[in-house]
């Protein structure tokens, strides 16, 4: 059947707004075969994404419709890449089975539902990820398709042809860490099917800038970018590096730079004014980065002064832009946002009267309609001007942050805690009225925000950190902060704090907090006293230890590439002496004395594979046994992306590397279940994972999880049992309620059908609250309807899939459709039976009809049917504890309830009456004055009953019968929980009179009116039922 | 220069794969339900069915979509004693929703008529869609909530675009999901199809139907028919407009 009906019914309802241990007792399939756990069988076992779009995460590239401007696409370094329909007043997220780190996004003007994405970005800081080659859709996002390129790593332009749109150029500037032969220039001439590499230096340079001529498109220029980073240090710039011109279509380069004063460049942006294509502008790193003009396609280069910001970090800030229409007008988005007005002589910054514009800029698009707006891509999300960027609006309805890690206290609801690159630390409850909306988000520290942790008794304490182990200790309320960084005391070295220092609580003491340096330190007075409990755990290794002189040509010394650092801390949960410390450098040292002994197993682990030198990523001492531990190792920054999960069952002596087919990226992150010892998840660059079996076996979890989702933290609330995933670029993800997961188990796996019991459900009529349109990103909340969840075998294609609910004496009381997906699905119960029958005959719909009747506390059996097949199992409603009724004053409520609803049933009841006497009489009200003066009296019953004003042409003009007044009580006693006020007793005590007085009324008059009418009906030979 | 000359190949085969991809996985969707002969013959679907807009909340709903004598649709829902219907007939329509006191039927916009006339095809849109002028994209296959699926995707002369998710088992279509673009805007709607039973006609069609969003997060219930008709006849005054009232 046709799709269209479900349309017109949802426009339909919308008018009243109203509309609201495994069991396996289903039968096992006989031909069953043993089912295994994949990715489908976690079902709806899906996330919700709560943002924080408050502040946005660093944003590569963005390209817009010139035929349509409200039409653009934003590449993200590590949210993959977004499209809004509407100038920014929201984004939506078209990438998510891909790569999430995006170089360079690229609309073909001619069709703009072709859309190139070349994956890895190309702003090469220490924690930039990686990509896997150039995208392309033919659909406006819907749809894409890998083109090629699959070992680029990063990819800092796509551009396409001016006349030919089947003729695109991708500038890789390709691998960060090891030396590649792939990477240089490249150039497709048919759509993306083949690419020649037509530029190319060797195996450490890559291409990281490119311009076309827009009105000879045989003139070109790329730029040659020699770099390198290794784990401690940075190199960029080298002989490799130039800034290269073709004339023929890229068939043959030279070098230009006459007028460039440096011998050695590093890496250098360039801009074409697309009105007079000779002009340019160049800025190229060397020991002295100069920004130069010329004005002759770049056969001569002439040096231009230029302010700190437009020669700002040049391996970070490659982005300069001219004007599409004023080749005078320059801009120059870097560490801050400056423009020139002469063609780059000279440069003035941005005004920014309105506020704040986020600091570090990757991308600007100018609108080419109206050149007055443009979008600028920070380290902060997109920012819109319309005053040639003077003055910037921030979008903040793009939820791209860049979390590190992730934390949450024991409140209900509960808080998420996490710190963000660039971005600060920041705060929000995982529910709020309405949703998480930009407004509920907390700022609880500043810079690039790391670890963050709410202080174990204090709810207005929390302990954050910037870059390089600074830690404060907040208390939130006063925004009161107070540096706690443990400090070099006696005959201690230079403290070496990693970038991202961990801060980690004790999970025995509440009141204990470890942070590492190369030492371990301990406080348990809220950073008043740190007891150093170790020596130096890290190599020490003098060679990785000269970040001075990082940077290459530029030096560049942010405390990015601190090395020989403590970058993990675990203690275990079943005994407080025992710590693990795993460093930047491979060692992964235990105490099992409470740091006055240090045993190095590094050696240990590499037995099982995983190479030396490598990070510990995460280190996760099992809560079951205290032999028992799983660690993250991740060696990228040694040119080797392969994910490495081990685990030890004898306290680090011997290691088994923990393997799959499924698993993509290197490994960030492993959390073991806080109730199942084997259920385990797994974080990785690419990627979310969960085992069933203490890590033998994995699936991906992807419902509502890109599949590239790159995981850089996991916790588990043990009160919700939700776990909370901490991604570099979409923010924090919640999976509501991970408990399905303890339990699907093989014999669940191979029930045709299995309810699954979930965590027992507040009994609540919501606390959605206001829920005001606020501007911006809301993250949605957990449904606080039950969720009833069950597992099918196989999608059902045949037959219904319905589900019963039963209360604990086994009286039915409602039943709802169910969904028919394979593996876990998850439908909600408001916990309400069927509404009330309410009175017909009226002349527009009464909500009433759509709201049933709140059950009570208690547990009631969940039954599933599908094709003759059957399971159960009992859900459990509990008493909210977020609301304040006493057991006294709910009883009230459900007293009142269920009167309002009697009545609403007794006025549908009187309603019929009038209908049904109405009918009988109707055909002759126009044949005898009798019979025509009942059926008016009638029709005044009618009135006084339901609205019966018809041709309503606006909304607000209404009319309110007794039907309205009833339902206006019953709304207000069924969405609270507690005792009814006076009035509305009161109410409907008069009500109820009301109703008494017409049903009355209705039967004097059958009794006056009936005889009479009979006899007259009678004399035409026709009769009446009475 | 270097030419990655086995990629080349690989996508060209592929491409061609793709062509031939398209027409068989189509042929084989109109296989396992009927047959292209049965097919052909239909010009009419009428489903009488409920929608279930909540706990023990059925609405009666009836659905016609006819392509002989003419070319239209008509929907109709009833809650509470008062029935909103609308229909589409060749190039108008009208929408009539009493639910709030009107009792006027208001003409369809030429937004809705473009995108109900995506829908009134008995046939569905793939079968003989080069006859209709359509175009067919083999996209590959996917995971549709665990289902391995083919994914096609048909392309009007308009740019409006339809995606289809069938079953690489049964060959039955799973989820329909539409992209119009309208003058300032673009819409899209998706549909899951299940229950599919055989009708006395001899095609197979699916009695429920379930809309929803981009992340197929349910919207509203589901629309299950207890009675589809092949063929039968359709009262011609359904489509014409109501009087005032």
């Amino acid at each position: 059947m046709n799709k269209i009906l479900c349309a017109t019914l949802l426009m339909a309802i919308c008018l009243s707004g109203f509309a609201q241990k495994a069991k396996t007792k289903g039968s096992t399939s006989p031909e069953a075969k043993d089912v295994k756990l994949t990715s489908a069988s976690l079902g709806k076992i899906e996330a919700r994404h709560i943002g924080p779009a408050v502040t946005g995460g660093r944003i590569t590239s963005i390209d817009g419709v010139n035929a349509d401007p409200r039409i653009l696409y934003i590449g993200t370094a590590g949210g993959g890449v977004w499209k809004t329909t509407n100038g920014g007043a929201d984004f939506k997220p078209v990438f998510d089975k891909y790569c999430q780190s995006i170089g360079s996004v690229a609309i073909d003007q001619t069709n703009p539902d072709v859309v190139w994405a070349g994956t890895g970005e190309s702003n090469m800081r220490n924690t930039v990820s990686i990509g896997n080659g150039i995208y392309k859709t033919t659909d406006g996002g819907e749809n894409w398709v890998i083109m090629g390129l699959p070992n680029s790593e990063h990819i800092s332009k796509v551009i396409i042809h001016p006349k030919d749109p089947n003729t695109v150029f991708v500038a890789v500037p390709g691998k960060l860490w090891s030396n590649s032969a792939d990477r240089g220039l490249y150039k497709t001439t048919d759509g993306g099917k083949t690419w020649d590499k037509i530029l190319f230096a060797n195996d450490s340079t890559g291409c990281s800038d490119f311009a076309i001529n827009p009105k000879n498109p045989d003139i070109m220029y790329a730029t040659m970018w020699q770099f390198r980073r290794k784990p401690y240090a940075f190199n960029s710039g080298g002989p490799g590096c130039a800034i290269m011109k073709s004339t023929d279509g890229g068939k043959t380069w030279r070098k230009i730079h006459k007028g460039i004063a440096a011998d050695t460049i590093g890496r250098a942006a360039i801009a074409i004014s697309p009105s007079s294509p000779d002009n340019m502008v160049a800025i190229a790193e060397s020991k002295k980065t100069s920004l130069y003009i010329s004005s002759d396609g770049g056969e001569n280069w002439k040096e231009q002064s230029a302010d700190d910001n437009v020669c700002a970090r040049p391996f970070y800030f490659s982005c300069v832009v001219v004007d599409p229409i004023d080749a005078k007008r320059v801009y120059r988005p870097a560490f801050e946002f400056s423009y020139s007005e002469d063609g780059g002589y000279s440069w003035v910054r941005a005004q920014n009267d309105q506020g704040w514009l986020h600091s570090d800029m990757h991308a600007l698009w100018i609108n080419p309609k109206n050149t007055s707006q443009m979008y600028v891509g920070t380290d902060g999300g997109v920012y819109m001007s319309v005053d040639r960027g003077n003055n910037w609006i921030y979008l903040n309805s793009l939820p791209v942050a860049q979390l590190y890690h992730v934390e949450v206290d024991n409140q209900n609801p509960y808080y998420v805690y996490c710190g963000l690159q660039d971005n600060g630390s920041w705060r929000a409850p995982s529910q709020a009225p309405g949703g998480i909306h930009n407004a509920d988000w907390v700022n609880i520290g500043g810079g690039d925000g790391f670890w963050v942790q709410p202080d174990g008794e204090d709810n207005n304490i929390v302990y954050s950190e910037y870059q390089g182990g600074h830690i404060t200790r907040l208390a939130i309320k006063s925004n009161d902060g107070q540096d706690v960084q443990p400090k070099a005391g006696e005959g201690d070295s230079k403290l070496r704090y990693n970038w991202n220092t961990p801060i980690v609580r004790s999970p025995t003491n509440k009141k204990r907090l470890y942070m590492g340096a190369q030492f371990l330190y301990k406080t348990e007075d809220r950073g008043i006293t740190w007891a150093k409990i170790s020596p130096d755990l890290t190599t020490n290794d003098p060679a990785k230890l000269k970040q001075e002189e990082s940077g290459g040509l530029t030096n560049d010394n942010t405390s990015a590439e601190n090395h020989c650092t403590i970058f993990n801390i675990a203690e275990s949960p079943v005994d407080e002496k025992m710590i693990w410390v795993g460093t930047d450098d491979g060692n992964l040292q235990v105490t099992q004395d409470g740091g006055k002994t240090w045993t190095n197993t590094s050696n240990n682990y590499k037995l099982c594979g995983v190479p030396t030198q490598t990070w510990v990523t995460s280190i996760e001492p099992s809560r079951y046994d205290k032999n028992v531990v799983y660690v993250t190792f991740d060696n990228h920054m040694y040119g080797d992306m392969k994910t490495y999960v081990a685990k030890s069952a004898d306290m680090g002596k011997t290691w088994k590397l923990l393997s799959s087919d499924v698993f993509k990226g290197y490994a960030n992150k492993i959390r073991e279940d806080v109730v199942s010892k084997d259920l385990l998840f797994l974080g990785t660059e690419m990627g979310l994972y969960t085992s069933i079996d203490g890590g033998n076996n994995w699936v991906q979890m992807k419902a509502h999880i890109p599949d590239c989702a790159m995981v850089r933290d996991l916790v588990i609330q043990p009160q919700t049992n939700d776990l909370v995933v901490a991604t570099h670029g979409r923010g924090i993800l919640i999976v509501d309620d991970i408990s399905p997961l303890r339990k699907i188990t093989g014999p669940l796996l191979n029930s045709a059908v299995a309810v699954i019991s979930a965590r027992p459900v507040p009994l609540s009529v919501g606390h959605g609250g206001g829920n005001w349109p606020f501007a911006g990103y809301t993250g949605p909340n957990a449904t606080e309807d039950a969720r009833i969840m069950y597992y099918l075998k196989e999608r059902i294609n045949s037959g219904d899939v319905k589900v019963e609910i039963y209360d604990e004496k086994g009286t039915f009381l409602v039943d709802l459709p169910g969904t028919k997906r394979k593996g876990i699905n998850v439908i909600t119960w408001n916990m309400r039976t069927k509404p009330p029958r309410v009175a017909q005959g009226g002349s527009k719909l009464d909500f009433a009809s759509q709201i049933g009747p709140m059950v009570a506390e208690g547990k009631y059996k969940v039954k599933v049917l599908v094709n003759g097949k059957e399971a159960d199992d009992n859900i459990e409603l509990v008493p909210d504890t977020r609301s304040s009724a006493t057991e006294k004053e709910k009883e009230e409520d459900r007293e009142s309830l269920m009167r309002t609803f009697k009545m609403q049933e007794d006025l549908a009841n009187l309603m019929d009456s009038v209908i049904a006497e109405e009918k009988m009489i109707k055909e002759f009200k126009d044949q005898s004055p009798v019979v025509k003066q009942y059926y008016d009296s009638l029709e005044i019953i009618r009135a006084e009953l339901v609205p019966v004003k018809e041709g309503r042409t606006v909304i607000f003009v209404d009319e309110e019968k007794m039907r309205d007044r009833i339902s206006d009580i019953y709304a207000g006693v069924a969405f609270y929980q507690g005792a009814p006020t006076a009035s509305q007793v009161q109410g409907l005590n008069k009500l109820q009179r009301d109703m008494n007085t017409t049903s009355q009324k209705l039967d004097e008059r059958k009794k006056t009116f009936r005889p009479k009418v009979k006899a007259e009906i009678g004399k035409g030979g026709k009769n009446v039922p009475y | 220069m270097v030419k990655s000359f086995l990629s080349f190949i690989l996508l060209v085969l592929a491409g061609q794969m793709f062509a031939q991809t398209a027409d068989d996985i189509i042929n084989k969707h109109f296989e396992a339900t009927g047959g292209k002969d049965k097919w052909a013959k239909v010009y009419a679907l009428r489903g009488a069915g409920v929608y279930v807009m909540g706990p023990g909340m059925l609405a009666p709903v009836n659905n016609i979509v006819v392509s002989k004598p003419f070319k239209g649709t008509y929907n109709d829902f009833t809650w509470q004693g008062m029935t909103g219907k609308n229909a589409m007939r060749a190039d108008s329509g009208w929408n009539y929703q009493p639910f709030g006191g009107k009792r006027d039927a208001d003409p369809m916009s030429p937004n809705e008529i473009r995108s109900y006339k995506l829908s009134a095809d008995p046939q569905g849109l793939l079968f003989n869609y080069q006859e209709k002028g359509y175009t067919v994209d083999y996209l590959g296959t996917d995971d549709m909530d665990g289902t391995d699926v083919y994914k096609l995707r048909l392309t009007t002369k308009d740019g409006d675009m339809v995606y289809y998710y069938i079953d690489m088992e049964t060959n039955f279509i799973l989820k329909e999901g539409s992209r119009i673009k309208l003058k300032d805007k673009e819409e899209k709607h998706y549909t899951l199809f299940s229950d599919f039973r055989k009708t006395d006609f001899g095609v197979t069609v699916p009695f429920s139907q379930q809309g929803v969003d981009e992340n197929g997060a349910e919207q509203g219930g589901p629309v299950n028919f207890n009675k589809v008709e092949v063929n039968g006849a359709i009262d011609a005054s359904l489509f014409d407009k109501p009087k005032s009232k």
